[in-house]
């Protein structure tokens, strides 16, 4: 028997469709500080700073039109995924342009591997182009939900 | 054509299975057979083994970090990328591997 579990690293007030943002910046704060209002980071603006410490070592853009600025730290309480689509690109680093913007955020130490397997299931779906056009084109938040709530077995 | 691959990446959470996913895709379109090994934060996942190394014509690695058990690729031909690269560019690497090898 295979064992589902609902996931709950997304939820539906971590998602934003259809959002008109100019900079990088302004997208990953703006979706920290929701992880932050839902009690799901301890310390916010260490969190920020790991994400940009990531980003700059390594810039988070995998082509397709999507980012994934993530950051590992001990500010996290929950491991958290925000999503993010956006009206207009914006331009991510020198060359590369994003529409659809997906904010992790895992602890260094956390119960289990549960969180880590289902972000390696949205990666992997990620370089399905099919999963990626249907995702951009939804604008029904549960939807989407739906869409990035994954079964683990 | 037989290929085998060791992705991995700084924090293990992401780019490892992008760039798995990626590689896997692209040699299905090129008709390529593929085994891919991930080093990630969950640990070493569809672990490869000496004879499917022995088997493979060539092996394709990240390198953005430290990789496990290289010692099993002594001897092959190996191209090394970055993840980023085994993302975005996973189809040009296959075409260069199928000019370069002859099977």
């Amino acid at each position: 028997m295979v064992k589902q579990v609902k996931e709950n690293l997304i939820n539906e007030e971590m998602i934003f469709p259809e959002q008109e943002f100019a900079t990088k910046c302004e997208i990953i704060e703006f979706l920290g500080k929701k992880m932050n209002e839902l009690g799901r980071l301890n310390d916010y603006d260490q969190y920020i700073q790991s994400v940009y410490d990531r980003e700059e070592c390594f810039a988070t853009s995998i082509g397709f039109g999507i980012a994934i600025p993530h950051g590992k730290s001990d500010s996290v309480k929950i491991p958290s995924l925000a999503f993010m689509s956006l009206k207009d690109k914006i331009v991510w680093i020198e060359d590369e342009e994003v529409n659809m913007i997906f904010l992790i955020a895992v602890p260094n130490k956390a119960a289990g591997n549960f969180h880590l397997k289902v972000l390696a299931e949205l990666s992997r779906k990620l370089i399905d182009e099919e999963f990626r056009t249907r995702i951009l084109g939804m604008t029904d938040i549960s939807e989407i939900c739906e869409m990035l709530t994954f079964n683990i077995d | 054509m037989k290929i085998v691959a060791v992705c991995a990446c700084p924090s293990g959470v992401a780019h490892t299975y992008l760039a798995a996913a990626s590689l896997k895709d692209a040699a299905k379109k090129n008709g390529f057979d593929i085994n891919v090994e991930t080093q990630g934060a969950i640990g070493i996942e569809n672990p490869i083994k000496q004879t499917e190394v022995d088997a493979a014509d060539c092996v394709i690695i990240t390198n953005d970090t430290g990789l496990k058990n290289m010692y099993r690729f002594n001897g092959k031909k190996i191209y090394a990328i970055k993840a980023s690269e085994a993302i975005k560019k996973a189809d040009i690497i296959m075409k260069k591997i199928k000019d370069e090898i002859t099977v």
